[in-house]
């Protein structure tokens, strides 16, 4: 049988060369690739022309409907309804609202959903107003090299390469690790901030960030870097699955770190990059909760100077 | 692995030049295995490269660079795949009736074959067996342990004896034991 093996091994690798090898490969010179344009100094132009793009396509389909609308309320053909009822709105359509704040807006996310339609941020049922002030400032900087989890946290799923030097003391998840949560604060924390200082190179498409209201791995809120392209996100989990809120269309630069901030407020949620607020929507789902840190199967990420403010 | 790039300095424009010139090629052959289709893999690479350029000032020395490169472009390539998968599942939803059409239709038994492997089976076949890399190596770019590899590797060439075997014709008398024939992409996060 081995033998049998080793001549099949043989022959598949034949079959490669003879299949693969013929293939012609485009190889543009390097001055030409895409990735060089990133050097190019006018490549601040191109966001500027796809936004002037998507406006343009934008109006025309607001035009197109209004016009669309007007034909149907004054031709209505013989036995049609004259006009068009609106259909109530179900409740969880109406769960969670988003919008993206002036310097990352997402054209798609403010076509998808007009300012006048939005429903307005309601405040959750219920709170948990009995507990301290959310309150946390970890640096990490007591927790010597190697330690994992630091003081004060604790690893609810997932593991962690513990506390490392990188220019200070940070908390490291290593490529080969799997989805991962590093947990402190209280139940009963609900309306903070929660920030901390990310670093990853995303190498998959996953994610990391920081978690605010966070019940158990399948259940809370999320701001941090993910998807191809490495966007700033906001997401909601809820029994494990994910639903995106809101996202950037701008790339971020991996290359150094980012203050990444979560504030959750009454149903409003604002996602931060580097201070300045970038992401909002408004949920319902969650009230009250810990914070975490979160980094996805796969990814390389550090997180330092974590700060909870109320 | 990668005898051509050695002493390369992270950031700097030129190595990344000379990473794009020695590994482009190589990446778009394995992952046109790994997605059945050049044109989706020419794309796949591109982003990688787009990415890659990104993360170069923080590559580090250490780590085998094109281990590195690979491990980017692979997992745009999983990612891409597994996007596809969806949507092609979704269109099969919307419209039963017209089915979607199969562009891999006219491609090589060998290429329908890997393209019908799991993603991570497809690219260590391409890795061993194509380009020769070892088994440490593939394992490096595909970010598994050894004994990973070589139980992928291992399940692949038992699913390509079970499909190929009998169009290669020599009188192939294994008989599978563990095959994968139904492809299971890699649990997305999630």
């Amino acid at each position: 049988m081995r033998r049998t093996l080793d001549r099949f091994e043989t022959r598949l690798q034949a079959e490669l060369h003879e299949e693969f090898d013929p293939q012609v490969v485009d190889t543009p010179p390097p001055h030409r690739a895409r990735y060089g344009r990133l050097r190019e100094p006018r490549r601040r132009a191109v966001p500027l022309r796809t936004a002037t793009l998507v406006t343009a396509v934008f109006a025309v389909g607001v035009l197109v409907g209004l016009l669309y609308d007007a034909q149907h309320a004054v031709l209505p053909s013989p036995g049609r309804i004259l006009g068009v009822v609106p259909s109530p709105t179900p409740a969880s359509q109406t769960a969670a609202t988003t919008t993206s704040l002036p310097q990352t807006a997402s054209p798609a996310t403010r076509a998808s959903a007009p300012a006048s339609s939005r429903p307005r941020p309601t405040t959750p049922r219920s709170t948990a107003s009995a507990s301290a002030p959310p309150a946390l400032s970890d640096d990490f900087s007591g927790d010597p090299v190697g330690a994992g989890p630091p003081a004060g946290w604790s690893v609810d799923d997932g593991a962690w390469a513990g506390v490392v030097n990188d220019g200070g003391h940070v908390v490291r998840h290593n490529g080969g690790q799997p989805l991962a949560h590093l947990v402190t604060g209280s139940p009963r924390w609900t309306d903070y901030s929660v920030s901390a200082d990310v670093s990853t190179a995303l190498l998959d498409i996953g994610f990391a960030g920081v978690a605010a209201r966070y019940q158990d791995p399948g259940d809370d809120y999320e701001c941090g870097v993910g998807g191809v392209g490495a966007q700033l996100q906001l997401w909601v989990t809820q029994a494990g699955s994910r639903r995106l809120l809101a996202a950037s269309t701008a790339s971020l630069d991996l290359s150094t770190r980012h203050r990444v901030t979560l504030q959750a407020r009454g149903s409003v949620l604002t996602c931060s990059l580097d201070g300045t607020p970038a992401l909002q929507a408004a949920d319902t789902t969650f009230a009250a909760g810990r914070v975490a840190l979160v980094a996805s199967d796969g990814e390389v990420a550090e997180f330092g100077a974590v700060r909870v403010t109320s | 692995m990668g005898e051509g790039l050695t002493g390369l300095c992270p950031g700097s424009p030129e190595d990344f030049d000379r990473l794009y010139l020695e590994t482009h090629p190589r990446l778009v052959r394995t992952l046109t295995a790994v997605l059945g289709d050049a044109a989706a893999a020419e794309d796949c690479v591109q982003e990688a490269f787009v990415r890659a350029w990104k993360a170069w000032p923080r590559w580090r020395p250490e780590a085998p660079v094109e281990a590195w490169m690979y491990r980017i472009a692979l997992n745009v390539a999983f990612s891409a795949r597994r996007k596809s998968r969806l949507r092609q599942m979704t269109e099969r939803l919307l419209r039963p009736s017209q089915g979607s059409p199969d562009l891999r239709i006219s491609a090589s038994p060998l290429r329908q074959a890997l393209a019908r492997l799991p993603p991570r089976e497809a690219a260590a076949v391409m890795l061993r067996h194509y380009h020769g890399y070892s088994r440490a190596e593939t394992a490096a770019m595909l970010g598994l342990t050894e004994r990973a590899v070589s139980l992928r590797l291992e399940r692949a060439r038992n699913f390509l004896l079970e499909e190929l075997g009998e169009r290669w014709g020599e009188g192939w008398s294994l008989h599978p034991t563990a095959s994968s024939a139904v492809p299971v992409d890699e649990k997305d996060f999630g």
